[in-house]
């Protein structure tokens, strides 16, 4: 393949934003993307078993996901940041390798009042290895309850960064999306423990 | 089950134009494209040249763009933006960046940071 020089291009950064139906992922992309957020989707061929394979078609099954995005670029670092909004409850885009591979992270955006629909995103992060912080989405008219208690009911692990946000709110956004690239750099360090790499540019 | 903001999600199942005629039924681009990567128009093939699918995948190309723009803008799959594009990159009509890399680089999760940090 021919090599591309780099300044041609800015380095791309595949964000997840995943999270319940109605716990505001697109509009977590909408507060951090410099476009409107636009929306795609995928036809995912999920193979089924025990179906003979005559024609190399059949056995398959085909179902659509869609997915809205948004970008923001960071000029000073030749970067652009892209960032996926999974579908609601359609638990799809789990089979979608494409939108996990090569992906830095995920946030899981959260809403108190139906927290169980957080599970399974929780769930397919932790099992799937790939860095990921759960954002607690605070809704005007939800009860707020304390951190312990949300990380109890998603028995969410020590290690996984707990945080409250505004999904409307950029610098609340961009303060999610720092806490994961935080993590996701603390994942490297062999046996860190490092909690404060939070503090402001010196 | 039944949330209590009803079901929004019931129209992926929606019948919809058969995806696969822009791309006259292919279905596996010959270069694998990410979700993320980039392309750029090079400027070597005349649109006129091209069919119409093609040349207005290419006409998104002008400054780089995301594979997944490609397609929304386009109003098609992934998929089919996918097809599209990997035409185009083969006949040398549009270039591509590196995909994210599986395990992507400490160096640049680091400048991800700084540059959050400096928004």
């Amino acid at each position: 393949m021919a090599s591309v020089t780099s300044d041609l291009y800015p380095d791309p950064v595949k964000i997840i934003i995943a999270g319940g139906f109605g716990a505001g992922k697109t509009t977590m992309v909408g507060s951090i993307s410099e476009i409107p957020p636009l929306t795609t989707e995928e036809i995912i061929t999920t193979a089924s078993e025990d179906v003979d394979d005559l024609a190399g078609v059949e056995g398959k099954t085909t179902t659509t996901v869609a997915l809205d995005f948004g970008r923001r670029t960071i000029h000073e670092q030749n970067l652009v940041l892209y960032l996926f909004g999974t579908p609601g409850q359609d638990r799809f885009w789990f089979m979608w390798d494409d939108l996990r591979l090569g992906a830095l992270g995920a946030v899981v955006l959260a809403d108190t009042r139906r927290l169980e629909h957080s599970f399974a995103a929780v769930e397919f992060f932790e099992h799937r290895g790939l860095p990921f912080v759960v954002a607690i989405n605070q809704f005007d008219d939800a009860y707020r309850y304390p951190g312990s208690a949300v990380r109890a009911a998603l028995q969410l692990p020590d290690h996984v960064p707990l945080l409250l946000c505004d999904a409307r709110d950029r610098p609340s956004v961009t303060r999610v999306l720092i806490a994961l690239v935080e993590h996701a750099i603390q994942r490297r360090i062999p046996g860190a423990a490092h909690h404060d790499l939070t503090g402001s540019t010196t | 089950m039944t949330g209590s903001d009803g079901r929004d999600d019931e129209d992926f199942d929606a019948p919809r134009a058969r995806p696969y005629t822009a791309t006259k039924g292919r279905t596996e681009p010959q270069i694998h494209l990410d979700l993320a990567a980039l392309v750029l128009n090079t400027g070597a093939c005349h649109p006129d040249t091209l069919q119409f699918e093609h040349a207005s995948a290419l006409s998104l190309c002008g400054s780089p763009v995301s594979v997944a723009e490609v397609a929304a803008r386009m109003a098609q799959p992934v998929v089919v933006a996918r097809v599209l594009l990997s035409d185009l990159i083969r006949i040398g009509a549009v270039s591509s960046s590196q995909a994210p890399s599986d395990s992507l680089e400490t160096q640049l999760l680091e400048r991800v940071l700084i540059g959050l940090r400096n928004l």
